[in-house]
């Protein structure tokens, strides 16, 4: 990964099993960050540090996301100098917003056309929030909390450290195989995960209900794995979730059953994840229809 | 020891430059999300806005698929610096 890109990070343990996933900054050659989920990596990373020449350290950054499909006019709007190029998908850039240069990279949590930006020790936060709101607001931009984010997140298949995976599965149950690179040199978990099963045991979920995360997800009657995500879409006008089930290599389309928040079972079937876009051309900007509204 | 806002107190401080902070801290935009009405979950010992009484989630749904919806999150950057 060259400097000025992100690339999508697994860790795992000597088992095979996650830790965590994150987005890598290769920021100058010998600079990285790593944007991670929820989980105990610095430990981690500082423990196999051992005879190596690297300072690993909290940078105190935030890091804040604009998605959606006026992100990207939003930035132009808001960086002094218009919008930097190149910022392809998964790019990193330096821009100045209202005198105060950020780092921005295209990446996020939802699979819409967006970007973050990482706020450091040193900006002004709340000079850097009333610019950013200026530019943005004639193209509608409104904070909003991670429940909105959650169901466009499940929609598009983007994995949650700590519930849909978590130091009992490997990347290969979690559907994460192919960023796997088994010919590289050694890494940790390596052994390990050269003799793990490479069928997924993760799947979505189509159903009549929203599922209830913990709740069980039934295959002829019989418990045959749990609940991990879920929502009601109002895109799809359906149930969605996670499910990671017990057996790997279920086919989508197989029936199931759902316990959901209402407290009863519901049909539903397994579905590919993600449950649309399969070739994630919205967050590339490929594919730019905004869909309409369903009520 | 009273925490930035001064209405709780931290119990646990890390010494300075002990690596990952271990007690909760806020997001720089925090404030700002104050008047909304924020309910908050803790990710990365960060509290992360899960929604706001002012604001629908549907509502935010349908912001993020047609407008822009912004989100300040638990991520939690960690720095790697040095040849190895």
């Amino acid at each position: 990964m060259r400097p000025g890109r992100c690339g999508y990070g697994l860790a795992c343990y000597d088992d095979g099993g996650l830790i965590v996933d994150g987005v890598l900054l290769r920021l100058e050659p010998d600079l990285f960050w790593y944007a991670q989920a929820d989980g105990d990596f610095y430990s981690w990373a500082r423990a196999h540090a051992r005879g190596m020449d690297v300072e690993i350290s909290d940078p105190k950054v935030f890091v804040s996301q604009v998605q959606g499909p006026t992100s990207m006019e939003i930035l132009a709007a808001a960086s002094d100098d218009g919008m930097p190029e190149p910022f392809g998908y998964f790019g990193i850039a330096r821009v100045r917003f209202g005198g105060q240069e950020v780092v921005i990279t295209r990446t996020g949590y939802t699979n819409e056309l967006g970007w973050e930006f990482y706020t450091e020790p040193q900006h002004d936060a709340d000079a850097l929030w009333r610019h950013l709101t200026a530019a943005g607001e004639p193209f509608g931009m409104q904070l909003f909390g991670l429940d909105s984010m959650h169901i466009r997140r499940i929609e598009a298949g983007i994995l949650n450290a700590g519930s849909d995976f978590d130091h009992t599965t490997t990347p290969y149950d979690a559907g994460l195989g192919r960023f796997i690179d088994e010919d590289k040199g050694d890494f940790i978990g390596k052994q390990a995960l050269t003799n793990a099963s490479r069928k997924p045991r993760l799947s979505g979920l189509l159903c009549e209900a929203e599922p209830h995360i913990g709740g069980e997800v039934c295959i002829d009657g019989n418990p045959a794995g749990r609940v991990t995500a879920g929502a009601i879409s109002p895109y799809l006008q359906s149930g969605i979730g996670i499910a990671l089930m017990y057996a790997p290599g279920l086919a989508a389309g197989t029936q199931v059953t759902v316990r959901c928040i209402d407290g009863e079972l519901h049909a539903g079937e397994l579905a590919e994840l993600p449950l649309y876009d399969k070739q994630a051309e919205i967050p590339r900007g490929i594919r730019v229809d905004i869909p309409e509204r369903k009520d | 020891m009273n925490s930035s806002d001064g209405k709780t107190r931290d119990l646990v401080t890390p010494m300075p430059g002990a690596g990952w902070d271990f007690s909760l801290s806020r997001h720089p935009y925090h404030m700002i999300e104050r008047p909304f009405g924020p309910h908050y979950c803790v990710y990365n010992r960060r509290e992360m806005a899960c929604c706001f009484d002012q604001l629908d989630i549907e509502e935010g749904y349908w912001q993020l698929r047609q407008k822009a919806a912004v989100l300040h999150t638990g991520e939690f950057p960690l720095q790697f610096k040095g040849p190895g």
